[in-house]
């Protein structure tokens, strides 16, 4: 099924070398979670990424569903 | 004493004459400094009913006990007035280098009070104060008006003023300093204005006693370096500013979009942060001893659109941005450069020229009212009105009065989207509900820095907590406001402090705070005394609130946010269900059914009533 991957702030240096924009649809199967889509780009795990699912702030462990926009950034002090 | 110097500078504007004053060491103790001391002052000597505009209205300019420390970010002061947008009490913030110079003068604390008969500026060289004229300078802007100052005092001296928003006594005026930083919010400006103050100008040489100078060395020195190799390391606030921000509020669907008619932006690609970085980014620039570095020296050269300054930040992004439908992020800064020479708060001028666009655009407000057609993303539109605005001219003077009054006046008070008649911030909260419980509890109106409860809902710290329940957002919401009081007290950065002076958890104890405070102090705080000190500080400006004429009605929001679910993105169908926090919080807060401080808690508090 296909999702949108979506990277901010810093972290779109996790995002593969020259995508031009903050995001990229990927393919990936069904029942997927969204830690292991993030931990396959290299996006940390250890408390400091917060993540977003169509927006939204999802239970930890959350299985991503068709069309899902998986967004994640790192923690931080806001404006 | 340690940490603050105890004294206070009074300036009797009326007569043209100063005075030196000490504190009383336990309401220096009892209300910290900065915010703290200020309203304890204000509250006593202000008849909270009258005009903010009457020379009987005070303006405190405060230090905190931190302030020109080596605590990291020890570069703040606050503005403490009644306002004349909301007429509750202001508690405006700012940071820079002019905090930490007027630590050194020898003074926590100055209050001005009267009105001058004339234009005059306030020259403070160490412990001396000396009344000047300022009847060259009225009229100029805030760039001219500091390099004019500095070349008739010292180079190495630091300004704060006014520009014409302030001498115009626009309802959001601000107070700039090192022509860049704003004391922005709840019109501080147009208060000194009122009182012919054009600027205050400090250098000193006196940094205040330290109760245990290598300790705090030591101690202060280290948490600068860990910070400071975390944000060195890659952390967004150093590689953007806070213009990271639009992106991420915008995934939330709390972007404050055309008057907040919608969470997200169309022209989001505009305003992302790398649109700032890769073109218009001189360098990073840091308040005073900040390990952070958030400020931005900024220069545009693009087509129409040319300028030198500092910003834009995250809020004027939303504000002048978004909030008014514009994607040119050279527009934008351009903007932000206008407000800052003219001393004009950018949120409120954003989201009262935002209000004016949606009035116009459904037929609330015709061109010849306007004088020029008025729509969503009309950069030059904005920019000609921000001028006009400043100087009261035509429609200008309409915009001058802040979005409420102007909504009100057309017959649309519904279009204003303020709490006690401040602008909101730039998070919509509908997809942020302690921010909405936030903006109505706030006692300086809509205001992020009142305790900014987006740091959890929005960013994860001290931890994240999800923006759209209602559930622990009473004790949240009175936790941070609480916190932030303590914080503004002090004389440190919010930015800083969040993160590194409290524990991980949204129960903000305050742990590294209390050691800084006492090792600068030598007070003897606890992290319970020191968070009931920022508790008693939010009471005493409620109970200024109360005298001024607010109720329970005032503690709430725009039918928009109550009762118009947010149309898309990720607070789609949500509203800000009010109703179901505020009992909860003026439960945990001690405060009677009609938002009043019950006897108890006051005594608890140890708050002399009045």
């Amino acid at each position: 099924m296909k999702i949108t991957l979506k990277l901010l702030a810093t972290y779109r240096k996790y995002l593969p070398p020259g995508i031009p924009g903050d995001n990229i649809d990927l393919e990936v199967e069904a029942n997927t979670r969204a830690s292991e889509v993030l931990k396959k780009y290299g996006v940390p795990a250890d408390g400091t990424t917060v993540i977003l699912i169509n927006g939204r702030t999802p239970p930890a462990g959350e299985i991503l569903q068709e069309g899902d926009v998986l967004c994640a950034f790192p923690i931080g002090t806001g404006g | 004493m340690f940490g603050w110097h105890g004294k206070i500078l009074r300036v009797d504007l009326s007569h043209e004459k100063t005075s030196v004053e000490s504190i009383d060491p336990q309401v220096a103790k009892d209300y910290i400094g900065g915010r703290g001391w200020a309203i304890r002052y204000l509250y006593d000597e202000v008849d909270a009913t009258i005009d903010p505009f009457s020379p009987e209205n005070k303006l405190i300019f405060a230090a905190g006990p931190l302030t020109a420390t080596p605590a990291p970010t020890g570069n703040r002061y606050m503005v403490v007035t009644k306002s004349p947008l909301t007429g509750a009490v202001s508690d405006s913030n700012s940071g820079g280098f002019f905090p930490t110079e007027l630590k050194r003068t020898g003074f926590d604390m100055i209050i001005f009070e009267g009105r001058a008969s004339r234009p005059v500026y306030l020259w403070v060289k160490n412990k001396q104060a000396e009344i000047r004229s300022a009847e060259h300078l009225w009229g100029k802007l805030v760039p001219e008006t500091e390099d004019t100052l500095l070349a008739e005092t010292e180079a190495r001296a630091r300004v704060a003023c006014i520009g014409p928003a302030g001498e115009n006594l626009v309802k959001f005026a601000s107070i700039m300093n090192d022509k860049h930083r704003a004391a922005g919010r709840s019109g501080v400006g147009a208060v000194m204005g009122s009182k012919n103050l054009k600027a205050v100008v400090v250098r000193g040489e006196n940094p205040p006693q330290i109760a245990q100078p290598e300790e705090m060395n030591a101690y202060c020195n280290a948490m600068f370096k860990r910070v400071g190799d975390v944000y060195k390391a890659g952390a967004s606030m150093r590689k953007f500013g806070t213009s990271y921000v639009p992106p991420i509020t915008n995934e939330m669907g709390i972007l404050p979009t055309r008057n907040f008619q919608t969470g997200t932006f169309d022209g989001i690609d505009g305003i992302q942060p790398e649109v700032l970085m890769n073109n218009y980014l001189v360098r990073p620039k840091p308040c005073y001893r900040c390990p952070i570095s958030c400020g931005r020296l900024t220069k545009v050269d693009d087509g129409k659109y040319k300028g030198e300054g500092e910003g834009p930040e995250y809020e004027t992004i939303a504000a002048l941005g978004s909030g008014c439908g514009i994607d040119s992020m050279a527009a934008i800064t351009i903007a932000n450069y206008h407000c800052n020479e003219l001393g004009l708060d950018t949120i409120s001028m954003g989201m009262t020229l935002a209000c004016s666009m949606e009035m116009a655009e459904k037929g609330f407000l015709s061109e010849d009212e306007v004088g020029m057609p008025l729509r969503f993303g009309d950069a030059d539109v904005v920019i000609d009105l921000i001028q006009k605005t400043a100087y009261r001219q035509g429609f200008g003077d309409r915009l001058a009065e802040g979005s409420y009054r102007l909504a009100t006046y057309y017959g649309h008070p519904e279009f204003s989207i303020t709490a006690k008649k401040q602008e909101f911030p730039g998070y919509d909260p509908r997809g942020a509900k302690g921010m909405g419980l936030l903006y109505a509890t706030s006692n300086k109106g809509a205001s992020h820095m009142a305790g900014d409860v987006a740091y959890a809902e929005a960013f994860g710290v001290p931890e994240k907590i999800d923006p759209l329940t209602i559930e622990r957002k009473p004790y949240l919401v009175k936790t941070f406001e609480d916190a932030f009081a303590v914080i503004d007290a002090a004389g440190l950065c919010v930015f800083l402090s969040v993160r590194n002076m409290f524990e991980d958890n949204v129960d903000l104890w305050p742990v590294p705070l209390t050691k800084t405070i006492n090792m600068a102090t030598g007070a003897g705080y606890d992290e319970a005394s020191l968070m009931e000190a920022g508790e008693r500080i939010f009471n005493l400006e409620r109970l200024f609130l109360v005298k001024a004429g607010f109720t329970s009605a005032d503690d709430t929001l725009p039918k928009r946010m109550l009762e118009e679910p947010l149309p898309d993105g990720g607070g789609k169908g949500n509203v800000v269900e009010l109703d179901h926090m505020l009992p909860e919080f003026y439960r945990l807060r001690g405060w009677d059914a009609n938002g009043i401080p019950t006897t108890e808690k006051l005594e608890a508090l140890g708050i002399d009533q009045v």
